[in-house]
């Protein structure tokens, strides 16, 4: 009764009711006596099991099965608790495998709009491009406002009442354009000893203000300056403007003055022109 | 048809005795051969397997004092005689003694699958499965992964990625799945309890 000679095929058949008096004796003594023995009748059983529960047995070998296992309860109990667990393991396939496909599903959607690696190169290069672009923009800007502030400071400064320079300045009278509508353009030649440029704007309006507003744009550029709180001279008849000669490149300049009265009330404006030459 | 145990106290403590000379042991040999004994009736179609299995240690505890002194080689394999004699005996009494409600597994199956039973024996294997370790569990869903002849290859597979023979798996699944019978069984013995 050796144990190397009981097959998985006579353990079947053993357990199909199909071997002689001798063998299942044999069989049998060994499920008694030795505990490897026992346990390979035990997983040839639960083969046996599972292959009657995916239909996998021969006509012949599934009847008699049937005559074997639905003949206690016991057993049947036994086949309905490997039922279950089969069941729940094929459940458990499937719902991975769905959840997989479902992925897969996504990630072929996803690919479909994702872009192919040879562009994502030049898309990269040209995203950190339009980046350090707009850094470099709003620097630009920033340093620009910063420059008109400065700038603005300094003509506020330069337009105090009570302002005194020992700078170059170069002065010059700038009639209305309505007055002067028939005389040849004033230029402005600035030499470069010059750090002030001094305008008499003349005022030809019968009101007289308290207060007046400059605002000063290079015809075709984009900066303007805007100088509040400028005064009228004694006789009222002009009014003092003065501006940094850097501020004043080569080209031509709209100047507007405007009244302010005392309660805020914007008056009359009255508007100039001039050109910087070389 | 379960059967009340009539071996006497002593008798029974006469065939530990015999099983192994350290009680604790032999009172392990005894569960284990009785357990074996009923699946060996139950593999000779028999329709009482626990109330056979009484009978058995019944008969020998009538005769344990004397084979104690007359008995040579391992007792187990005389209890194993007497369950043969047994189901010589009873063999035109149990042998394919199908009752009619037993005889169609399917008809059968549809009167477990009860809702309440089925129900109580899906809390039980979802109870039972989370008792097992996530590697056991996983064990068991790749091993029922695949079926029929694509199962042989892929149970190979799993084999060779284990580093083990599929014998060896086998086995491994086998007792994966025996401790989880074992669970449900008793859960469900709670649960009728109940």
């Amino acid at each position: 009764m050796k144990e190397e000679l009981v097959t998985d095929a006579s353990l079947r058949q053993y357990l199909l009711g199909s071997v002689d008096d001798e063998e299942r004796q044999r069989i049998e003594s060994l499920v008694i006596t030795n505990a490897l023995s026992k346990e390979r009748v035990f997983v040839a059983e639960e083969d046996l099991l599972d292959d009657y529960l995916e239909d996998a047995l021969a006509h012949s070998d599934k009847e008699r099965f049937l005559a074997q296992y639905a003949y206690t309860r016991e057993r049947q109990h036994q086949l309905q608790i490997s039922r279950d667990i089969r069941n729940w393991a094929i459940a458990q396939q499937e719902r991975i495998v769905t959840s997989r496909a479902e992925i897969s599903r996504r990630s072929r959607l996803f690919a479909q709009f994702r872009l192919k690696p040879i562009l994502m190169v030049p898309i990269a290069v040209a995203a950190v491009i339009a980046i350090i672009g707009v850094i470099l923009w709003l620097n630009r800007k920033m340093e620009l406002r910063n420059r008109q502030f400065a700038v603005e400071q300094e003509i506020v400064r330069l337009n105090a009442s009570t302002s005194n320079t020992d700078a170059q300045v170069s002065s010059l009278t700038l009639r209305p354009i309505t007055l002067r509508s028939v005389a040849p353009q004033t230029d402005l030649v600035i030499r470069p000893e010059v750090q002030i440029v001094e305008l008499r704007l003349l005022w030809n309006e019968n009101e007289s203000y308290p207060i007046y507003e400059a605002r000063l744009t290079r015809i075709g550029g984009v900066q303007s300056f805007t100088i509040r709180n400028l005064h009228s001279e004694p006789d009222g008849m002009a009014i003092r403007l003065r501006l940094p000669s850097h501020i004043l490149t080569i080209g031509t300049y709209h100047l507007e003055l405007i009244g302010v009265a005392a309660d805020g009330r914007i008056g009359p404006i009255e508007e100039f022109q001039f050109s910087v030459t070389g | 048809m379960a059967r009340d145990l009539a071996t006497p106290p002593a008798s029974f403590d006469e065939i530990l005795a015999w099983l192994n000379s350290d009680r604790d042991v032999a009172a392990q040999q005894y569960l284990q051969l009785r357990h074996d004994l009923v699946k060996v009736f139950g593999w000779n179609r028999c329709a009482d397997p626990e109330g056979l299995t009484d009978e058995v240690f019944d008969r020998v505890s009538k005769r344990v004092r004397e084979l104690r002194q007359t008995f040579t080689g391992d007792p187990r394999l005389f209890f194993y005689g007497v369950a043969r004699n047994l189901i010589k005996e009873r063999s035109k009494k149990f042998w394919f003694q199908v009752s009619l409600d037993d005889t169609d597994l399917a008809a059968t199956s549809s009167v477990d699958l009860h809702d309440e039973i089925r129900m109580r024996r899906e809390e039980c294997l979802e109870l039972c499965l989370q008792k097992i370790s996530h590697d056991k569990r996983e064990l068991i869903l790749n091993y029922y992964a695949k079926e029929k002849q694509a199962k042989i290859d892929h149970r190979a597979e799993i084999a060779k990625q284990l580093g083990m023979s599929v014998e060896a798996l086998r086995v491994r699944v086998y007792r994966i799945r025996n401790s989880l019978v074992q669970c449900i069984v008793s859960c469900l013995d709670d649960k009728t309890a109940q």
